[in-house]
């Protein structure tokens, strides 16, 4: 695997983006609108197809684009379980959660009615959720019941990194955002983009996400070594965001402005993960 | 007599008194539940240490004694806030008053402002908040567009102000708006005691990160106040608004941040106990550093030296202290208190933002205190 992208990660990768940025919502809830458009245009099985050669890296590109919105969709997770699970084209057209463990828990994030849940052999869970937790501003985490077998760690390497480029997309998001805002806020009679100190945060959160996505590079490269790219990584991308909240003045503060929807997200992801344990 | 050094053995006594009052006075539920409050129950610990800080004697420590103070010096109020650290006491509902209005009011205000305004804030019966920023004047606070036009009697106020904490409690506020339109831009603005419980005042709660409606924006439509109720020189309201920042960044602020500091680094270690690579008690050696900080800057302020622009060196490391605690309380995955920390690592991110933005504490102190020319 190289370190750069395929035709079928950039294809898919920009497709993603096309529908995901018609998308409206409510990011604290699934989106199963958008998710029937990526679905029926076929996104979330290429990885299952053996002739597309989709790759590790190839999903990564589109777990990054998929970060950059606010909604929830089984996507990424869909795509992994392509990758590693046998699994029918109807199945994957429903989107596939994973079960991941979560201190003494087992839980399945981008959890919506209608997906299917697997366990960590790929083995379909029939029984519903104990409990779905509403609050996690990025979508619904269902909790299984215990005992379920979580992914296992050859599994969940990969995982580590997807969630991470998940993480970058965020980063990106608030990083255009934070562009833009700069470029059309004005105070001392001038767009505060012209001040060196919004200049460097700007260019430092730049700095971050990069690292950030390379660390999402390494961790699907060094599988061994996954858990400590994804700390890294995490906090790298996070940084990014607290930067260009930092740039956006009071109006980053705000709920409707929602730039937390994103930080949110890195710390939901890296929790599910387990990496702030 | 006030103490002008921290070892003055008057100050041991001092410390001693506090810390027996503070242990005796703090609400029980604050006590022995803080983390598990929800914000309502977190407002009612406020409101209570509000009135215990009156009844103690303990609201304007340095107040002068003919308005209800103690008459103290700033290293008494700096002990106070100190043994209230430790004590993790809460930080009252009347803050805004009691830092903000009630100094600028001594400082600046006329007698009679003085005997109608000081009491309120000592017993937090009036809530004040601090009408500054708008829309398009944030960073540069001079461009405010909110106007105060002359008529008989005082001024009719109209225009919008935002970000504005506290609003919907307030019964006051501090009114920075443009009065002149002729005068050059630091001479062109008023400052106004604003009464806030009067028709045309529209106080409409923004939603935080957070999660809370802590801050508004408010609309004022030909909003009366009197004339007597004009801080300072008409037209001379700026200076008066840089007392208030400077308060705001003072070491009075800073004491009560290194409150917050500290109760919050203490559950830190608790969090963090459990994990190797986690530093909190690097966070605490900062935190340390904090309090001497703010102990120098104090003794300086006492002594009359020039203390003025520390406030900017505080304000950035407090703001900063608290946002690397509140981040490393998330990275601590303590499922226990894991809402408390998502809730205060967002809330932490508006302290490099507000009272200044840390980018214009850093113009400061290049502009003003190394007076590096551009
Ligand atoms: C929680 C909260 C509570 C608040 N409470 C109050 C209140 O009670 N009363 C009140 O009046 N105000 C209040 N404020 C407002 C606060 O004072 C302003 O948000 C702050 O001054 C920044 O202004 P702004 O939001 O317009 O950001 P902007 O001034 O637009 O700044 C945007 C970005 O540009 C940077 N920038 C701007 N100018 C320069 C420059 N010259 N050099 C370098 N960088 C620059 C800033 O640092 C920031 O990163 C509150 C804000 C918050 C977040």
């Amino acid at each position: 695997m190289s370190t750069i992208v395929q035709e079928i990660g950039t294809m898919a990768a920009s497709s993603v983006r096309e529908i995901l940025d018609s998308g409206r919502g409510s990011p604290a809830e699934p989106n199963a609108h958008l998710w029937s458009i990526l679905s029926d245009g076929g996104w979330g099985s290429i990885s299952s197809d053996p002739e597309n050669k989709v790759e590790l890296r190839d999903i990564l590109e589109v777990a990054r684009v998929s970060g950059r919105f606010p909604y929830s969709t089984p996507i990424v997770s869909t795509l992994l379980a392509g990758r590693w699970f046998k699994l029918d084209e109807g199945q994957l057209e429903s989107g596939i959660v994973l079960a991941l463990r979560r201190g003494a828990q087992v839980v399945a994030p981008y959890y919506s009615e209608g997906v299917i849940v697997v366990d960590g052999n790929g083995g379909i869970i029939a029984s519903s959720p104990t409990a779905v937790e509403a609050f996690s501003l990025v979508s619904p985490i269902a909790l299984l019941p215990v005992g379920t077998m979580a992914l296992s760690d050859e599994y969940l390497s990969e995982l580590r990194a997807a969630f991470l480029a998940v993480a970058v997309g965020c980063a990106d998001a608030v990083l255009d955002a934070s562009i833009a805002w700069s470029t059309t806020r004005e105070q001392f009679g001038q767009p505060i983009k012209g001040f060196q100190a919004v200049r460097h945060h700007l260019a430092n959160a730049h700095i971050a996400r990069e690292q950030a996505w390379t660390a999402a590079i390494a961790a699907a490269h060094e599988p061994e070594r996954s858990a400590a790219w994804a700390r890294q990584g995490f906090a790298l991308a996070r940084t990014s965001i607290e930067l260009g909240i930092q740039v956006h003045g009071g109006v980053g503060f705000t709920w409707e402005v929602g730039l937390h929807h994103y930080l949110n997200q890195i710390i939901e992801l890296r929790s599910v993960l387990g990496e702030d344990q | 007599m006030t103490i002008t050094r921290f070892d003055d053995p008057a100050a041991a006594k001092f410390r001693e008194d506090v810390s027996t009052w503070v242990h005796e006075a703090l609400p029980t539920k604050w006590r022995t539940d803080r983390a598990a409050l929800t914000p309502d129950e977190v407002q009612q610990a406020q409101r209570e240490w509000d009135a215990a800080l009156h009844e103690g004697g303990y609201a304007g420590l340095a107040w002068p004694a003919e308005y209800g103070g103690r008459g103290f010096g700033p290293i008494e109020e700096l002990i106070y806030y100190e043994e209230s650290s430790r004590a993790n006491a809460p930080d009252g509902f009347g803050r805004i008053g009691r830092v903000l209005a009630g100094p600028t009011i001594i400082v600046a205000g006329t007698e009679a402002q003085k005997v109608k305004y000081l009491p309120r804030i000592l017993d937090a019966s009036e809530i004040w908040c601090q009408g500054f920023s708008e829309p398009g004047a944030g960073s540069d606070l001079a461009s405010v567009r909110t106007t105060a036009r002359k008529v008989d009697g005082g001024y009719l106020v109209n225009g919008q102000k935002t970000w504005t904490s506290f609003a919907q409690y307030a019964k006051r506020c501090l009114m920075l708006a443009r009065s002149s339109t002729e005068l050059g831009r630091h001479h062109n603005l008023s400052f106004l005691l604003l009464d806030m419980e009067q028709d045309g005042v529209d106080v409409r709660p923004i939603r935080q990160i957070s999660g809370e409606e802590e801050f508004s924006e408010v609309f004022f439509t030909d909003v009366f106040v009197a004339d007597e109720d004009l801080v300072g020189p008409e037209h001379e309201g700026w200076g008066i608004a840089m007392t208030v920042l400077s308060n705001e960044r003072g070491t009075t602020e800073a004491a009560t941040r290194l409150v917050e500091a500290t109760a919050q680094i203490d559950l830190l270690n608790r969090c963090c106990a459990r994990h190797e690579g986690l530093d909190a008690p690097r966070l605490r050696d900062r935190c340390e550093l904090l309090r001497w900080q703010i102990l120098r800057t104090t003794e300086e302020k006492a002594a009359e030296l020039d203390w003025f622009t520390a406030g900017s060196i505080l304000k950035v490391q407090w703001s900063e202290l608290i946002q690397d605690s509140t981040r490393l309380g998330v990275d601590s995955g303590c499922p226990e208190h894991r809402d408390y920390w998502r809730h205060h690592y967002l809330a932490s991110k508006a302290m490099s933002i507000y009272s200044g933005t840390n980018e214009i504490q850093r113009n400061i102190i290049t502009d003003r205190v190394l007076k590096v020319s551009r």
